[in-house]
């Protein structure tokens, strides 16, 4: 679990430092391209359109676990910090991607793909820490690992049941987004 | 009813601590950030990016 934490700010960091070297390159596209993209993408959010977006068709390879699983996990980590090599999180990760592209400063990109990759850690590490305390007690280590195990599945079930809440709260802030940018 | 109490008020100290430093990194930000345009939007952007992040755990 510490590698996988780890290695999401720094995929995300240097999936950041890729976006905004792709912007030096070719050059940065203006704010309003982000914000009409941010206002196109809260509508999706709100599944007003009939599109589907998937993300990458790429995963990180099953075979890859012969690296060892701290390793794999440490890997893994960094592939879902990108945002790229993964399902897609939600539609505003585009938003995301195309201001790694249009800011011209580093400044103002690094802070926003960190806030990705803190989003995605925090929740997942506090899961499996509080998991990991309750079961501390348990003197068998079978059922602690059980224990464990069960815990974490209880409360990611949960929380996934709760995610779909978060959707419209992230198309209002898609949309106030899209005002400060096209104004 | 106890446990509940003592469950309830370490995360409601969590909760204003979160929010008081969340307050003192805005703060700091836009007093950097000045009338720089390209900055402002930032904060905005991160809690977008928060809650996409938050989102990304269904597909863990």
């Amino acid at each position: 679990m510490v590698t996988h934490v780890v290695g999401l700010p720094l995929g995300a960091l240097l999936g950041a430092a890729g976006w905004h070297l792709i912007g030096d390159l070719v050059g940065h596209p203006p704010r309003w391209v982000v914000g009409g993209l941010a206002a196109v993408l809260a509508v999706v959010a709100l599944k007003l359109l009939p599109i589907h977006l998937d993300g990458s068709p790429w995963r990180v390879p099953r075979e890859w676990s012969q690296l060892g699983r701290v390793t794999y996990a440490g890997i893994f980590g960094a592939a879902l910090g990108t945002g790229l090599a993964t399902a897609l999180a939600s539609p505003a990760l585009y938003v995301l991607f195309a201001w790694g592209l249009a800011a011209p400063t580093w400044l103002a990109v690094w802070p926003v793909f960190l806030a990705f990759a803190l989003g995605r850690a925090v929740p997942f590490a506090a899961i499996g820490l509080t998991g990991y305390l309750r079961a501390r007690d348990v003197d068998d280590v079978t059922r602690s690992y059980n224990r464990i195990d069960t815990d974490v599945r209880g409360s990611l079930h949960r929380l996934n049941a709760a995610l779909p809440a978060l959707a419209p709260v992230e198309a209002a802030l898609l949309l106030v987004l899209a005002v400060l940018l096209l104004t | 009813m106890r446990t509940t109490t003592r469950t309830r008020r370490p995360a409601a100290a969590l909760g204003v601590l979160l929010i008081g430093a969340a307050g003192g990194v805005l703060a700091a930000w836009y007093g950097r950030a000045g009338n720089d345009r390209d900055a402002w939007p930032v904060p905005l952007l991160a809690l977008v990016a928060v809650l996409s992040g938050v989102q990304g755990l269904r597909t863990d």
